[in-house]
C-alpha cells in the first residue's frame, strides 16, 4: 500500500450516515465506486491530541484500482464532514 | 422496542468495564430499553446493583454472566428460570472454590453439567484469518458446543467498526446456516456512553500493566462499545434482522429476575414443631420473668406485646431466634457478647440476653426499626470478645454448613489516592511524580484549577496532561476494585447458599464469602447477622474473671451495679484512661464540660465527639443548653418530638434522618438513600441534588436556612461514618461497665486491659502509670513470679498488687513462657534450670534484657553475662557435668546506673517501674527554666510557661482546622498542648520528630481542663543521651501510643473540612476501632 504523506481532500457523493462513497473526485478525476469495505472507525489518541474520529473505507473504482479513503467526523445537522484520500493499494 | 442488549461488561468485571452498573441502567432507561442483561466476567457481583437501580424505572435486568473458560471460547450464559440461575451460581462457585481468591477456573465440562434451563451465546474470535474466514479450530469448538448444548446455543454477532465487520457478519451468518446455530446481535458493551472510552483505555492499561503510550493494540481503536440506541442496532444489522429478533427472543425466554429469589430463614432454630413465633414468644416471656420477676412491670409487658405484634407482622421471628442461638452458644462457652443496632435495643432482645441495655432505663425506641417502611430485615450486630470471635464464626459454619452460611463481601472501592496513582501510572508519569501527586491530591481544589493558588508541590494548573489525569481520577474514584471479606456479616440460608449467589474463597483460611455486599443483601431482603470483634469485651471478660478470682464477686454485664454516682464523678473528672470509647483526648476534654450524670448522658457523650455533630456544629449549642446558658427551644413543635431528648440539638443519626423526613418531606426510603449516597462515592451531582431538596424542603416548611444547612452538614458527617443512638446505647453500657471496673477495681482493670492489648488509645506505659496513680502496686517482671499474662498477687490494702507478665517483654514467645511457668515447681535458683524446661537462649537474653532475674539476685547485666555462659553447656554423655565457663575467673561487671537501667527497661518493656526518664534530667531542665507538669497547677490562667516531656500522643483531627493536640509526659504527670495550624507549620519538624519536646506557651484553664497554647517548640531529645553510658549517644525511648499519627495523616488534616471526613474518623478514634 502506498500511503500519502498527507491525506488529500476529495469530493464525494455518499449516503449518510456511514456508508462508503458512491463516487469520489480526486485530482479532478471522477471515480465511480464499484466495491467497498468498511468502515473501520479509528479514534484519536486522546492523550496526545484532540480531534474528530475517522471512518476508513477501502474502495475499488470501475478500473479496478483500490483506494484508502476516510471521512473525518460524522454527518451532523450543521456541518458536512470532509472526505480525504489517504493511500492507494497496489 | 425490538432489541435487547445481551452483552454488557460493567466495572464489576474489574479493570474491564468502565461504567458502574447504575450508569448502564440509567442509560438503558434513557434509551427506552425494556430489559438488558449484565454479563460480567465469571461473576454475578454487579447484578444486584443493576437490579436495584433498574427497579424504579421498570427496566428488567437479566442476571447473567460471561464464562471465560480455560479450555474453550467464552460463552455468555443466561438462566431462564430460578433453577438455572442456581445452576449458574453453583457453576461459578465451583470455578471460584478450586482456585485462589480473585480467580475463577472453569472448564467446558463444568458448563455441560449445568445446562438445564440455560441459554448460551458463543463469542466467536474477533479476527478472521487470511481467507477472511474463522479458523477451523473455532468451527470445531462450535460443533462441540452445538452437540453439547443443542438448541440452547447461539452465536454472538457484533458490528464494532473494526473494518472487517461486514465480512465477519457474513461468515457468522454462514455458520448459522451450516451448523444451525442462530446468530444474535450484541454490542459487547463496556461503557454506557462513548465518552468513557478514555477511562476504558486507562483500566486496560492498569490491567495490562502498561502505559497509554505503550499499550498499543491492547486498547480498543474506537469508542463503539457503548450502549447504543435500538434503532442504531437495527440499522447496523439491517442485513440480518434475525439477529435482532433473536435478542428479543432470548430476553423473552429469560423470565428469571432477582425478585424471584426468596430468602428462606434457616429452620433448625425451631425445636420440636413450634413455629418460630411461638418459640420466640415463649423465650421472651420466660426471659422477662427471669429478669424482672413476678409480676412484670407494666412497661415491660406492654413493650413485649407491642414488639411481638410487630415481629409477627413482619415475620421477623426467625431472625431474632437465629441471633439468640448464636448468643446462647457464646454464653455457654463463656464468651462475652453484646448486641447493638436498632432492633437490639428492644425489650425482647434484653429478655433474650442479646443486649444488657435495660430497656426500662430509658426510652430507646424500637423506633427506627418500626418506622422502617422498607421491607428489610432488622439489624442486629453482635460484638464478641476479639480474641474468641473466631470460635463463634466456626460455630456458625459448623452448625449450618459451608453450603448454607457465608460471610458477606465488601466491595473495595477506589479512593482518591488509589485512583490517582492508577491513572497517573497509566498516563506514563514517573514514580516520584506519582508519589508527590498522591500525597498532594487534596490540594487540587476548584481554587487550584482556577489558578488561584499554587500547589505546594509545584503542580501547574495549566498543564493539560495533569488536568486530564485529575479529570480521569475523579471519574475513576469509587470504581470497585476487588471483593474483600466483610468483618463479620453472615448470611445464613435454609437451602443452599449457592442457590442465591456464587461463593468465593476468602483470603483467610477456613473462610468463604459470597459475592454480594451488605447493600446487595439488604436490597434483596436477606437475613444478615454481624458477628463482630470488640477488644473491650475481651478486657471486660478478663476483668470479670479476675474479680471472681481475687475479689470473690460474680459479675455480668447486666449485674454490674447501675447508676453509681462515684463512677460518674470519675467520668466527669476525665479520669478515663483505658476505658471504652471515652478515653481519647477529644473525649477527655469533652467530659468535664458535659459532666455525664446518668446512663443517657453517656449515650450522648459517645455520640457527640464524632464528625457528624462536630461538622454540623451541634456540639457547642448542646453544651450551652445543658449548662443553661442558652434557652432550649425547638424549631417547630413536630421537631420537639424528635429533639426533646437532646435539648433541641440533633446529635444522633436517627434524629438527622427523621428531620429530613418530618421537616423536609423526604420519604424514609429517600432519607436512607441520602445517607447512603453520602457514604459511598456516588456522583457529586446526586448529593447536591439531595442538598437542594433538603434545604429547600425545610425552608419551604418555614425552617431557618441556617438550621437546614447545619442539618445537611451533619448528615454529611453521619454519612461517611454514621453513629446512631441505638449503637451509642450499647456502647454506653460498655463505657459504664469499664468505668465501673476502673473505679472499683483499678488493679483488675489494669491487668485485664494489659492482657487484652493491643487495643485502645494508650500504650502499656500509660496504663501502668495510671494504675499506679490509682494506688495499685505494680511489680516488675520476674522469672520466679510472672506468668505470660499480667497477674494479680496478694492484696495490698484494698487492691491487689499487679505483677507484670512476660507478654510485656518485646519479642517473647508464649509457648516458651508457658513452659517456664509449668516447670516452676519451686523457685528457680539458676538460669540453666530455665534452659532445661525449654526456654531458648534467645528468650533468656530477652528476659535478661527485661531485668527479670532480680529474684535470683542478678541485675540485667549480670544475668546476660550468665546467659552467655550457657552456650557451652555440656550435652550428651557430659550432661550435668561442669561447664567450661565454671573454670573462668569471676568477672566483676561494671555497675549500671539507675538511669541506664531505665533506658534499658524502655528498650525491652517500653516502660520502667524504676523511674521516669525525665527525672534524671530535671536539673538540666530547671536550668532552662522549665517547669514540671505538676507545677503548672500552681500558676494562674494566662501565665507564660515552659514545660518539657516525652511525647505520648500527637493528634490532628481533620475536624479541628489544622490544630494539633499533643500530650507530653514527665516524671510528675502529663501536659496537654495545643498547636494552632500556624505554629504547627512553623515547628513541624520539632513536633513530629522530637522524643523530648519542650514548649513555651500560655497556660489556659477552663474548669478542670488545663492546656498550654504552645507558641514555640524545641527538640531537647539530645538531653536524653545523658541517661545512657557516656559512650552511647543514641537512645530510643518509644513512648508513643498505638494511635500515634504518622506524618502522612498529620499532613492530610490540612484538607478541606469535607474532604477530611474519612481521615478525621481515623484520627479521632484510632485504628482498629472502626464501628458503624
Amino acid at each position: 500500500m502506498y500511503l500519502l504523506p498527507e491525506p488529500e481532500r476529495i469530493q464525494v457523493t455518499a449516503p449518510v450516515p456511514d456508508y462508503p462513497p458512491m463516487v469520489f473526485i480526486y485530482k479532478e478525476k471522477r471515480h465511480v465506486v464499484k466495491k467497498a469495505d468498511g468502515p473501520e472507525r479509528i479514534e484519536r489518541e486522546w492523550w496526545i491530541e484532540t480531534g474528530l474520529q475517522r471512518d476508513y473505507y477501502r474502495v475499488e473504482d470501475e478500473e479496478g484500482a483500490r483506494y484508502w479513503l476516510f471521512r473525518s467526523g460524522h454527518y451532523e445537522d450543521e456541518r458536512e464532514p470532509e472526505w480525504f484520500i489517504h493511500g492507494f493499494f497496489a | 422496542m425490538n432489541y435487547t442488549e445481551l452483552q454488557i461488561t460493567s466495572n464489576f468485571s474489574f479493570l474491564r468495564g468502565a461504567s458502574h452498573p447504575e450508569e448502564l441502567v440509567e442509560q438503558a432507561v434513557t434509551l427506552g430499553y425494556e430489559s438488558m442483561a449484565i454479563t460480567d466476567h465469571n461473576t454475578l457481583a454487579g447484578i444486584v446493583r443493576a437490579h436495584s437501580a433498574s427497579k424504579k424505572h421498570g427496566l428488567r435486568i437479566i442476571p447473567a454472566a460471561r464464562l471465560n473458560l480455560v479450555n474453550g471460547p467464552s460463552l455468555l450464559a443466561y438462566p431462564t428460570d430460578k433453577k438455572a440461575y442456581a445452576g449458574l451460581s453453583a457453576l461459578l462457585t465451583e470455578g471460584n472454590r478450586r482456585t485462589e481468591k480473585g480467580k475463577c477456573e472453569l472448564y467446558k465440562a463444568d458448563v455441560y453439567r449445568y445446562t438445564e434451563g440455560m441459554i448460551f451465546i458463543l463469542l466467536p474470535p474477533m479476527d478472521l484469518n487470511n481467507d477472511f474466514d474463522f479458523e477451523d479450530d473455532f468451527k470445531r469448538e462450535l460443533l462441540e458446543y452445538k452437540e453439547a448444548l443443542g438448541d440452547q446455543l447461539y452465536l454472538a454477532a457484533s458490528w464494532l467498526y473494526r473494518g472487517s465487520d461486514a465480512k465477519r457478519l457474513y461468515r457468522i451468518a454462514e455458520l448459522e446456516k451450516t451448523f444451525g446455530v442462530p446468530m444474535v446481535a450484541t454490542n459487547d458493551v463496556h461503557f454506557h456512553s462513548p465518552e468513557r472510552r478514555q477511562l476504558q483505555d486507562i483500566v486496560t492499561c492498569v490491567r495490562e500493566k502498561k502505559t497509554i503510550y505503550n499499550a498499543g493494540y491492547l486498547l480498543y481503536g474506537n469508542a463503539e462499545r457503548y450502549l447504543k440506541p435500538a434503532s442504531e442496532m437495527e440499522r447496523l444489522f439491517r442485513k440480518y434482522p434475525q439477529a435482532i429478533a433473536n435478542s428479543q427472543w432470548i430476553a423473552a425466554a429469560c423470565r428469571f429476575n432477582l425478585d424471584n429469589l426468596k430468602y428462606v430463614y434457616p429452620k433448625e432454630i425451631m425445636p420440636d414443631g413450634r413455629t418460630p413465633l411461638e418459640e420466640l414468644t415463649r423465650l421472651a416471656w420466660e426471659g422477662a420473668h427471669d429478669h424482672f420477676g413476678d409480676p412484670l412491670p407494666e412497661k415491660v409487658s406492654t413493650a413485649i406485646v407491642h414488639e411481638l405484634k410487630f415481629i409477627a407482622e413482619m415475620d421477623y421471628a426467625p431472625y431474632f431466634l437465629t441471633v439468640y442461638d448464636i448468643v446462647r452458644e457464646a454464653r455457654s462457652r463463656g464468651i462475652l457478647c453484646q448486641g447493638r443496632g436498632s432492633a437490639a435495643n428492644s425489650t425482647i432482645c434484653f429478655c433474650l440476653g442479646i443486649t444488657a441495655v435495660n430497656p426500662t432505663k430509658f426510652d430507646l425506641l424500637f423506633e427506627r426499626f418500626i418506622s422502617s417502611a422498607r421491607n428489610e430485615p432488622p439489624d442486629i450486630d453482635v460484638d464478641f470478645e476479639h480474641e474468641r470471635r473466631e470460635e463463634i464464626i466456626q460455630y456458625i459454619y459448623d452448625k449450618y454448613g459451608r453450603e448454607r452460611a457465608g460471610i458477606v463481601a465488601t466491595v473495595t472501592q477506589l479512593h482518591e489516592k488509589g485512583a490517582v496513582r492508577d491513572v497517573a501510572k497509566a498516563m506514563g508519569m514517573s514514580v516520584d511524580v506519582i508519589n508527590r501527586l498522591s500525597k498532594s491530591i487534596w490540594e487540587f481544589t476548584d481554587e487550584w484549577s482556577r489558578g488561584e493558588r499554587i500547589s505546594e508541590h509545584g503542580f501547574n494548573p495549566q498543564d493539560p496532561h495533569l488536568i486530564k489525569v485529575l479529570e480521569l481520577t475523579r471519574m475513576f474514584m469509587g470504581f470497585p476494585r476487588q471483593l474483600g471479606q466483610h468483618t463479620g456479616g453472615f448470611v445464613i440460608t435454609d437451602g443452599k447458599l449457592t442457590d442465591l449467589c456464587p461463593v468465593i474463597n476468602a483470603r483467610m483460611e477456613d473462610r468463604t464469602n459470597i459475592e454480594w455486599n451488605k447493600d446487595d443483601i439488604d436490597a434483596l431482603g436477606f437475613l444478615k447477622i454481624d458477628v463482630l470483634a470488640l477488644g473491650m469485651l475481651t478486657c471486660i471478660r478478663k476483668a470479670f474473671d479476675l474479680v471472681r478470682a481475687h475479689h470473690d464477686r460474680e459479675l455480668t454485664l447486666a449485674t454490674v451495679p447501675q447508676d453509681d454516682p462515684e463512677v460518674y464523678n470519675m467520668i466527669s473528672a476525665a479520669d478515663t484512661i483505658g476505658v471504652f470509647q471515652i478515653e481519647s483526648r477529644a473525649q477527655q476534654s469533652m467530659l468535664p464540660r458535659l459532666r455525664p450524670q446518668n446512663f443517657y448522658d453517656l449515650v450522648i457523650e459517645v455520640a457527640i465527639v464524632r464528625p457528624g455533630p462536630i461538622q454540623g456544629d451541634m456540639v457547642h449549642p448542646y453544651l450551652r443548653r445543658r449548662k443553661g446558658e442558652e434557652k432550649v427551644d425547638y424549631p417547630s413543635p413536630e421537631l420537639e418530638q424528635i429533639l426533646k431528648k437532646t435539648l433541641g440539638v440533633p446529635l444522633f443519626q436517627e434524629q438527622a434522618m427523621k428531620i429530613a423526613i418530618v421537616a423536609a418531606g423526604f420519604t424514609p426510603a429517600e432519607a436512607d438513600e441520602l445517607r447512603r449516597s453520602m457514604a459511598t462515592f456516588k456522583s457529586k451531582g446526586q448529593v447536591s441534588q439531595f442538598e437542594r431538596k433538603l434545604i429547600d424542603g425545610m425552608v419551604a416548611r418555614n425552617y431557618k436556612r441556617e438550621f437546614a444547612e447545619r442539618v445537611f452538614h451533619q448528615l454529611e458527617g453521619f454519612g461517611s461514618y454514621g453513629f446512631p443512638e441505638s449503637h451509642a446505647a450499647s456502647f454506653a453500657l460498655l463505657v459504664y461497665v469499664s468505668c465501673w471496673l476502673k473505679y472499683h477495681y483499678p488493679d483488675v482493670f489494669a491487668a485485664a486491659l494489659l492482657n487484652s492489648q493491643p487495643m485502645g488509645f494508650y500504650a502499656p506505659a500509660q496504663l501502668v502509670r495510671d494504675a499506679r496513680e490509682h494506688g495499685v502496686m505494680v511489680r516488675p517482671v520476674d522469672v520466679n513470679f510472672s506468668s505470660w499474662d499480667n497477674t494479680l498477687e496478694e492484696k495490698m490494702g484494698s487492691h491487689c498488687a499487679m505483677r507484670l507478665g512476660f507478654r510485656q517483654i518485646k519479642g517473647m514467645k508464649q509457648e516458651e513462657m508457658d513452659a517456664l511457668v509449668a516447670g516452676r515447681k519451686k523457685r528457680y535458683t539458676h538460669i540453666h534450670f530455665l534452659l532445661d524446661v525449654g526456654v531458648s537462649i534467645a528468650s533468656l537474653e530477652r528476659l535478661a534484657d527485661a531485668d527479670a532475674f532480680r529474684s535470683m539476685g542478678m541485675d540485667r547485666r549480670q544475668a546476660l553475662w550468665e546467659v552467655s555462659a550457657l552456650h557451652d553447656r555440656p550435652f550428651g554423655i557430659f550432661e550435668g557435668g561442669p561447664t567450661a565457663s565454671v573454670l573462668e575467673e569471676k568477672v566483676r561487671l561494671p555497675r549500671m546506673s539507675l538511669s541506664e537501667h531505665v533506658v534499658q527497661d524502655y528498650g525491652s518493656l517500653s516502660l520502667s517501674l524504676k523511674a521516669h526518664p525525665v527525672h534524671f534530667i530535671r536539673r538540666q531542665l530547671y536550668e532552662r527554666g522549665i517547669l514540671s507538669t505538676k507545677e503548672l497547677d500552681r500558676w494562674p490562667d494566662g501565665t507564660l510557661v515552659r514545660v518539657a516531656g516525652l511525647v505520648l500522643v500527637r493528634q490532628r483531627p481533620g475536624t479541628a482546622s489544622g490544630i494539633c493536640f499533643i500530650t507530653i509526659e514527665d516524671e510528675t504527670g502529663e501536659a496537654n498542648l495545643v498547636a494552632f495550624a500556624k505554629f504547627f507549620d512553623r515547628y513541624r519538624k520539632e513536633i513530629l520528630y522530637s522524643q523530648l519536646l519542650m514548649v513555651e506557651g500560655k497556660l489556659q484553664r477552663e474548669g478542670q481542663v488545663t492546656h498550654i497554647i504552645a507558641k514555640r517548640f524545641y527538640n531537647l531529645s539530645d538531653l536524653l543521651t545523658l541517661l545512657g553510658p557516656q559512650e552511647r549517644k543514641q537512645v530510643n525511648l518509644r513512648t508513643l501510643s498505638p494511635t500515634e499519627e504518622d506524618e502522612r495523616k498529620l499532613h492530610s488534616a490540612k484538607k478541606k473540612r469535607t474532604q477530611a471526613l474519612h481521615d478525621a474518623q481515623l484520627d479521632l478514634f484510632g485504628k482498629g476501632r472502626n464501628f458503624r
